[in-house]
């Protein structure tokens, strides 16, 4: 047995508080090594340490041996041919990993100028090598970053890790800001390159699924320390430590697909097919419509929303029942958020009918309009960005309370801490400021806040995608019980199928602006009429190596071409 | 993925105490603000200790051939601590302590002045956006590219007598600072207007001056109170510059500028009386601006240096 390409022996870095304790881990030659954990557990830290990429303020200790020399103790020149040269890396965000001015062909150009001495005329030659390589065509020599998706950046910058034909690529949850679809390419390429250049891969993740998807083995850290490691397969298949064990059974996962035993869909009308009230469109510029129900808390009829000449929501009919969770899931540009704009009126709408409770908020105005918006809660992404930094939590909660109620005082105070009760938080957190507490708690607040005037309509963007896996099921779970309990309308929007499969009676699938498919999630999110649905079903990995290389092949033989 | 809160969460007072015990320059800076600002403050008590005031004639302390100062360095003795002026004999000392009361004054309630004009037109820009925030942006290139102390000296001369000339400074010069105030506020009313927290004051129905009272202010605080402390050694600056050129403090009230002005003549037979005011103007403006570079590194995270 050869001995491995990377050792890390009882690396720690410190700065001021240790950030990672005695890691030790290594990579043999040509294999993916996924290093999980949630966030602050150290696991990009320790990577960044590899290259010198840490701030100044950093201690590190240890050994990191790289084909036998120590990268800890490499004179600054050598490491900078080691950056690039013998290992490359890929960043999470490809949009900031560009520079912006300078066409794609120039970028390349100059990461293979780095590192060897060639001519210009060889420089674009193996440029366009690269761009080959990565699946891009020639001509991407010729654009500038903005000129291109999140997907096609992503290959450009793995072109880039790849220049200088690396032993070892670093890749730091390099599929975490793309859609799900193009997640399962740039995995695929991933897979590829590493077949065909031999290089090993350390992969920095926090989803589950991409580990099952990628590597080989697994090193699991917590709280800076590495807790568990060993092949994939074993690991997912019985965990020892007591961690590895919570982490995977909080990841959410679509369930499997019961045997296929239903109708085929019939057409009900010229372009949509049906099967029961499962509905999806076979024209590729239609909306599917909606299907009447009763009591609806909201009604959005043939509603668009366009930003200049870019129709964000094209024709859009749907509708929530009191007590009924909608799913709304589609990739990034669907439409989701401006929708959500629409109804809660951050967005112009241009043209359609928001009716809440049976009155049109968009024929609403002054007093009405302001008592109309009361009755909607709002629940955002990211709750570090939702909660004012300069205020104490309790004046975050009872904002609403003040802006719409006559409570005062200790009427006040009383009403606060019963929703940080309704929300499982600790009253003694009222006088505390957002940065004091953590990602789940403030998304509890977030959602105390949303509830307080008691709505009839909840919307939830995204509510859980910012957070660590573990946090996320506990705030799924919160989220029901609450719904189960106030019985409000709730437009639940979400990117991720397993999450909104969890909560969601029904399901909408938008796709450029339009709802290509609608139905009772069970029936949408197993046996999909559209073949985008289908297409985004198939994308998404599951936490187990098994399944997903099932699944793989099922996604390999949809194709998977935009 | 590590979590990113925009602003600096500690309140401003914790950070401005936290930064006086780290930073030595902005302590000194500080010190100096609080000296000074007692002696104007109790220039009154402090002149009645050395016995003098800033109005008396003293021919008594004059050389009578010169009509300079008796004595060594500009007349300094017991009587009269930092010598007298030339001429007239007045004490120098109850001059630059009374002087120091007049810049204060002047600099402090101009800044007033353009910090409250600028945050309000400011963050109205920034946050109702559209034809307002065009006006505003136009009109403030145009303030900031004005040829103010041309306009300044014109006023001075038109303006009747009868209008208080302390008042008149102070709102001159402080309408003239509202433009760089209200960039700032309105390229930050930019950014915050896009955080989730003002989105939910808005889905809430909040009104914009709500949304601005209890969203935008609170996080303000910190830029405004660094750009105001920036701005006043500008603005004592400009009152002493006007005075010089004769279009500020009218006699007999005591400012720096006006006796530096005087004192250029009398350089070369008596120096001291160009040391005592020109040296309280420096350390004014000095002082203002360590302390206020002291909490820019103090409250805004992105020019973090470490001392």
């Amino acid at each position: 047995m050869t001995s491995p390409l990377l050792v890390l022996d009882g690396v720690s870095v410190a700065f001021g508080i240790p950030a990672a304790t005695e890691v030790s881990y290594s990579v043999a030659a040509g294999e993916v090594v996924a290093v999980v954990g949630e966030s602050g557990s150290g696991k990009t830290v320790t990577a960044m340490s590899l290259l010198g990429l840490l701030p100044g303020t950093a201690s590190v200790t240890g050994r990191a041996l790289l084909a036998g020399r120590d990268l800890f103790t490499l004179p600054a020149g050598e490491l900078r041919a080691v950056r690039g040269g013998e290992v490359g890396m890929v960043f999470q965000e490809p949009m900031t990993a560009l520079n912006p001015v300078f066409r794609i062909g120039d970028q390349l150009a100059e990461v293979v100028r780095a590192h060897r001495e060639c001519t210009a005329a060889q420089a674009k030659q193996r440029t366009v090598e690269l761009l080959a390589l990565v699946g891009l065509p020639a001509t991407a020599r010729r654009k500038y970053p903005h000129e291109m998706s999140g997907g096609q950046l992503q290959r450009v910058v793995i072109a880039m890790a790849v220049a200088n034909e690396p032993t070892l690529l670093i890749a730091d949850e390099p599929t975490t800001a793309l859609d799900v679809t193009v997640q399962a390419e740039i995995l695929q390429l991933l897979r590829d390159l590493r077949g065909r250049l031999d290089a090993a891969v350390l992969l920095i993740t926090h989803d589950m699924g991409v580990v099952a998807d990628l590597a080989d083995r697994v090193v699991v850290m917590h709280d800076g320390r590495v807790v568990e490691q060993g092949p994939v397969a074993e690991v997912f298949e019985a965990p020892r430590h007591e961690y590895t064990k919570r982490l995977l059974s909080a990841v959410v996962s679509l369930s499997t697909p019961p045997p296929a035993d239903l109708p085929d869909a019939t057409e009900v009308s010229p372009g949509v097919v049906a099967r029961g009230e499962h509905v999806a469109v076979t024209e590729p510029t239609w909306s599917v419509p909606d299907v009447p129900g009763d009591d609806p808390v909201l009604t959005l009829a043939g509603l668009s929303v366009s930003y200049g000449r870019f129709r964000a929501v094209d024709d859009v009919s749907l509708h929530v029942s009191r007590g009924e969770v909608l799913g709304l899931v589609g990739e990034s540009g669907s439409g989701k958020s401006s929708i959500a704009g629409a109804i809660t009126g951050l967005t112009a709408i241009g043209g359609g009918v928001v009716s809440l409770a049976g009155k049109d908020l968009t024929r609403l105005r002054g007093r009405e309009l302001k008592r109309a918006r009361g009755r909607i809660g709002m629940v955002f992404q990211d709750p570090a960005s939702s909660l004012n930094p300069r205020a104490k939590i309790a004046r975050s909660i009872a904002q609403p309370l003040v802006l719409h109620g006559s409570l005062r005082g200790a009427e006040l105070t009383a009403k606060v801490d019963e929703l940080l009760d309704a929300v499982q938080l600790s009253t003694s957190l009222r006088e505390r400021y957002p940065h004091e507490l953590s990602g789940g708690q403030r998304q509890r607040v977030g959602i105390a806040r949303a509830i307080a005037l008691d709505p009839e309509l909840l919307i939830a963007d995204e509510p859980t995608s910012a957070l660590d896996v573990s946090v996320q099921a506990r705030i799924l779970d919160l989220f029901r019980s609450l719904q189960t309990e106030l019985r409000f309308a709730c437009l639940f929007i979400s990117h991720d199928l397993a999450v909104v499969e969890r909560l969601a009676d029904r399901v909408a699938v938008l796709h450029g602006g339009r709802v290509v498919e609608l139905g009772p999630a069970r029936d949408v999110l197993t046996e999909a009429l559209h073949p985008y649905t289908r297409r985004l079903l198939a994308a998404a990995p599951v936490a187990d190596p098994v399944l997903q290389r099932a699944r793989r092949e099922a996604w390999l033989a949809l194709g998977h071409t935009e | 993925m590590s979590e990113h809160v925009g602003a600096p969460a500690r309140s401003v007072g914790a950070a401005i105490r936290a930064m006086l015990r780290r930073d030595h320059w902005a302590l000194a800076g500080a010190v100096t603000i609080v000296v000074l600002g007692i002696a104007a403050v109790a220039a009154d008590l402090l002149t009645a200790i050395e016995g003098q005031d800033p109005y008396s004639y003293s021919t008594g302390a004059l050389n009578p051939e010169t009509g300079g100062p008796a004595g060594v360095l500009g007349g300094v003795s017991g009587a009269h601590w930092f010598g007298v002026e030339p001429l007239t004999g007045r004490d120098l000392f109850a001059i630059v302590v009374h002087g120091a009361r007049t810049s204060f004054l002047i600099g402090l309630a101009a800044t007033a002045v353009s910090v409250l004009v600028g945050v309000l037109i400011g963050a109205g820009a920034g946050y109702l956006g559209g034809w307002y925030d065009r006006v505003v942006t136009w009109t403030a290139d145009v303030f900031l590219g004005f040829p103010y102390l041309v306009f300044m000296i014109a006023l001075g001369a038109v303006v009747p007598s009868s209008v208080s000339r302390p008042l008149l400074l102070i709102l001159v010069i402080g309408f003239f600072g509202w433009p760089s105030i209200a960039r700032i506020v309105r390229s930050q009313v930019l950014t915050l207007k896009k955080r989730n927290f003002v989105s939910a004051a808005r889905i809430l129905g909040a009104s914009p001056w709500q949304v601005f009272r209890s969203e935008l202010l609170p996080n303000l605080w910190a830029p405004v109170i660094v750009l105001g402390t920036l701005s006043i050694p500008g603005k004592i600056g400009l009152e002493a510059a006007l005075s010089f050129l004769g279009v500020g403090i009218p006699p007999p009230t005591p400012s720096w500028g006006r006796a530096i002005s005087t004192a250029v003549d009398w350089v070369s037979t008596d120096p001291m009386f160009l040391f005592f005011p020109g040296v309280a103007l420096f350390l004014a403006t000095w002082a203002f601006t360590v302390f206020g570079d002291g909490l820019r590194d103090a409250l805004d995270p992105k020019t973090d240096v470490r001392r």
